[in-house]
């Protein structure tokens, strides 16, 4: 293995002791690691305060201090892109973070407000053609994320901490519209389920319907087809379903 | 191309709103703006329709320990490609070693630097297809000093061929941090190019620490470096960068009002 150069060695320390994970084994002045140290860690809160606003609000100031010490410390980040640390830092609290004083809904919470983020700069989607909603093949939107979450993450807050898990889980759908703006819809185990059919399945929402029917050997299917359909009016509405790419005649 | 903006988004409302003509381009950080869409990319299309834009990297790394990150110098050409840039400026700094820290850390000023920052300068130029200029940067400790700063710089000037982005305020911050003088300085420097000049403001400390906030009004000491490149070099285009308190757009346009006057005086030869 190639010998590593006496500067680099030096970078390792010095980036070491400027994240705090280490003192500064190098002839540096100490006065002067701390200000890239303050720097660093001054960055950092400010990029995670404004990603991450409801989860910030519910820490003290000592907390969340700690919290992006321990980050820095122990998160090895590798985007070079500053709209990304978001994720790294989701990863940091599935992976590395373990505090005994979280709420167990932190990591859902973050997850959430990060969803809001990644859908924000996320690449376009299009063309928002006409659909027709029963005999159309329908696909989801790359824009429109069906989630589910133990916790009710759209509800936290301040004044909202649960501190059990609910017996039943909260289905979302966060999504993006044509005019750019981000919504979320709360889901029912029917409107999820359909979503979810038409996110794994090639198929129209009539074929979507009745196979919800069957599920639930439902006793008036017409009922249901109605109900459906209004669903899927919805989901159009709002950029969330979409008529699937046209398949290039063979 | 005289006189550039470094644009943030505080100030994305004015700017649209006025056009101002006193600014010649704009210069952004592409790590905000490359791989996204949405609202972000509507207000980047919309610059692009009435600026021609620099970009200033902060995340190449260029003397980093850590392998060039490829996947993203290709996602960096396809975004000067699609947004015509043609000029990219970074720093001669690094982002930490394993972990990727968001900021710029000090060089260790040696040989065997120069030599490692001269070859990724060459990468990186082949896979962007485009030169590269690197900045001066303010620095704050000093972990290694086989060469002086000025060596250091001058070093990689010659043995890259790359351009300088002269940053005369940081020439400032560290003429008082490290306690040496800044017109000295600026006149020992050896750049084969310039594409353009940083200006901005700093955050004074106390008599003998300066930080490099890009958070204030530019003091006279730094206007009057300005002048002094301008005399060595040539009238060169200029950024105006602020990075933090940032005020009204009208306000900066002041300090673009000031860069122009002291370019034509150097015009007329009245300095």
């Amino acid at each position: 293995m190639a010998k590593v150069p006496k500067f680099m060695k030096i970078q390792q320390a010095f980036s070491n002791a400027v994240l705090g994970s280490a003192a500064c084994p190098l002839e540096v002045d100490q006065n002067h690691v701390k200000i890239y140290r303050n720097l660093i860690h001054e960055g950092m809160d400010e990029i995670l305060r404004t990603n991450f606003p409801v989860l910030y609000s519910l820490f003290n100031e000592e907390d969340w201090q700690q919290l992006i010490s321990h980050f820095l410390q122990t998160h090895p980040c590798k985007t070079p892109l500053f709209y990304e640390i978001a994720e790294e830092f989701l990863d940091y609290l599935n992976n590395e973070r373990d505090s005994k004083q979280d709420p167990s809904f932190l990591v859902e919470l973050a997850h959430y407000e990060w969803v809001e983020l990644a859908l924000d700069l996320h690449e376009n989607e299009g063309p928002f053609g006409s659909v027709d909603l029963f005999n159309d093949t329908l696909r989801v939107s790359s824009l429109a994320w069906l989630l589910q979450y133990d916790y009710p993450v759209h509800r936290i807050g301040k004044n909202y901490q649960p501190q059990t898990k609910p017996q039943e889980p909260t289905w979302l759908v966060v999504y993006r519209d044509r005019a750019l703006n981000i919504g979320f819809l709360e889901l029912n185990a029917l409107s999820a389920r359909l979503l979810a059919l038409l996110k794994e399945q090639s198929i129209t929402g009539e074929e979507a319907l009745a196979i919800i029917a069957t599920e639930l050997q439902h006793p008036e299917p017409q009922t249901l087809q109605t109900f459906g359909l209004e669903l899927l009016s919805d989901f159009l509405e709002k950029d969330i379903i979409l008529a699937a790419y046209k398949s290039f005649p063979s | 191309m005289r006189i550039g903006l470094g644009y943030r988004r505080e100030f994305a409302e004015d700017l649209q709103r006025l056009l101002p003509s006193t600014i010649d381009f704009l210069e952004l950080a592409p790590e905000n703006w490359i791989k996204i869409g949405g609202k972000r990319q509507c207000e980047l299309t919309n610059l692009h329709e009435h600026y021609p834009l620099v970009a200033h990297g902060l995340s190449l790394s260029i003397g980093g320990p850590r392998p060039l990150n490829e996947p993203f110098l290709q996602e960096l050409k396809k975004f000067f490609d699609h947004y015509n840039i043609s000029i990219y400026t970074e720093h001669l700094s690094y982002c930490g070693a394993k972990s990727h820290i968001y900021d710029l850390l000090p060089m260790p000023f040696c040989e065997e630097a120069i030599h490692y920052i001269a070859s990724r300068i060459r990468r990186v130029e082949d896979i962007l297809e485009r030169p590269i200029a690197l900045e001066n940067i303010s620095y704050y400790a000093t972990p290694m000093q086989e060469l002086t700063e000025l060596e250091f710089i001058n070093g990689i000037l010659t043995e890259s061929q790359c351009g300088l982005l002269l940053d005369v305020n940081n020439i400032y911050v560290n003429s008082i941090n490290q306690n040496y003088d800044a017109k000295t300085f600026l006149k020992s420097l050896k750049p084969k190019h310039i594409p353009y000049i940083h200006v901005a403001g700093h955050n004074k400390r106390s008599e003998d620490f300066i930080l490099d906030s890009h958070g204030s009004d530019i003091i006279d000491p730094v206007w009057d470096l300005l002048n002094c490149a301008y005399q060595q070099y040539g009238l060169l285009p200029t950024v105006l960068e602020r990075d933090n308190n940032i005020p009204t757009l009208n306000r900066l346009l002041k300090e673009v009002d000031i860069i122009r006057d002291i370019q034509t005086s150097i015009d007329k030869g009245t300095v």
